[in-house]
């Protein structure tokens, strides 16, 4: 789902852009702010003079969170080179954003999904960079971190085993659709097709793909969990 | 968590990489075809990119900039806040 140059008008990219950075800049404060937060229990664990343990919680904390990022990056970002088929003469893959979700916190979540997107731009000219902000608002905020509030919510209403499957599969299966749908859109505000011909087809054989997201995304967090994975954005 | 849970993440990651470069489906994906169908794909430009596609090298170097990135952050911040 990888939108290329061309296909967006310059305001939808730019506006797309915008909104996808004022996202990812919040999602960035948070992140900073749990990492931080992180440190008064170390104060009160009592190790060493305060102004030393809040420096180096800091740095612990942060270090093996983004160590964390960093393999989940790796894994979605291999798992979205795997395309497989959902209909004739069409493939689909992998986006990863509840994966990224779960197992990161939804703000770090979508922080992943945006690198892996700016990644596949600049490296391997896979998705558009003058339509980078779209691709990032589109999979990263609406497909990690907006997603995982469908998680959230069906899962507190739940609160079993069958919930987290339910819940996961549903938010995967959503994140494709929904970010089909808004990829739809920004295509037809641009002008590019109509959105009665754009809308219809790409919700369609997302919605196919999507199945395939729910399954591949409870399989990832279950073989995370078997490793020992924390999972960071899984409510306990 | 310990630190060969994340070793063994970047080895799955390896081994789906490995298991991409030969099997995945060479179709178009989602909105590809959609584009192909409805021909609006002629709008599309090419664009430059480091690499011209996914291969097993390609791709295996493209997760580990994504790993050793992170993994930097964290050391850069693990140093800053260390001084």
């Amino acid at each position: 789902m990888h939108i290329p140059n061309g296909l967006l008008d310059p305001k939808i990219a730019t506006g797309s852009a915008f909104a996808a950075a004022a996202v990812l800049g919040y999602c960035i404060a948070k992140v900073k702010q749990a990492l931080v937060a992180a440190v008064p229990e170390a104060v009160l664990a009592g190790i060493g003079n305060v102004t030393a343990t809040v420096k180096g919680g800091i740095g612990k904390a942060a270090e093996n969170h983004f160590v964390k990022m960093g393999a989940i990056g790796a894994l979605i970002f291999a798992g979205q080179m795997f395309n497989f088929p959902v209909a004739e003469g069409t493939s689909g893959h992998l986006l990863g954003g509840i994966i990224a979700a779960v197992a990161l916190g939804p703000f770090s979540g979508a922080i992943v999904i945006a690198a892996v997107l700016f990644v596949q731009s600049i490296f391997f000219a896979d998705g558009g960079i003058m339509v980078l902000g779209a691709n990032i608002l589109n999979m990263a905020i609406i497909g990690s971190f907006a997603c995982y509030y469908i998680y959230y919510n069906i899962y507190n209403a739940m609160k079993n085993k069958y919930g987290f499957y339910l819940s996961v599969g549903l938010a995967a299966f959503s994140s494709v659709l929904i970010a089909s749908i808004a990829c739809s859109l920004e295509i037809a505000w641009s002008g590019t097709v109509n959105l009665g011909i754009v809308l219809p087809a790409m919700a369609s054989v997302h919605a196919v793909i999507g199945i395939s997201e729910a399954l591949i995304t409870i399989m990832a967090l279950e073989i995370l969990r078997s490793l020992k994975f924390d999972l960071e954005g899984e409510i306990k | 968590m310990n630190k060969k849970t994340v070793w063994y993440v970047i080895l799955i990651s390896i081994i789906v990489a490995i298991l991409a470069s030969y099997f995945a489906s060479a179709s178009p994906d989602g909105l590809e075809k959609v584009a192909e169908t409805f021909g609006f794909i002629e709008d599309a430009n090419g664009t430059f990119g480091f690499f011209s596609d996914y291969t097993l090298f390609t791709g295996i170097i493209g997760l580990l900039i994504i790993f050793a990135t992170f993994k930097g952050i964290g050391l850069l911040i693990t140093k800053a806040s260390q001084k």
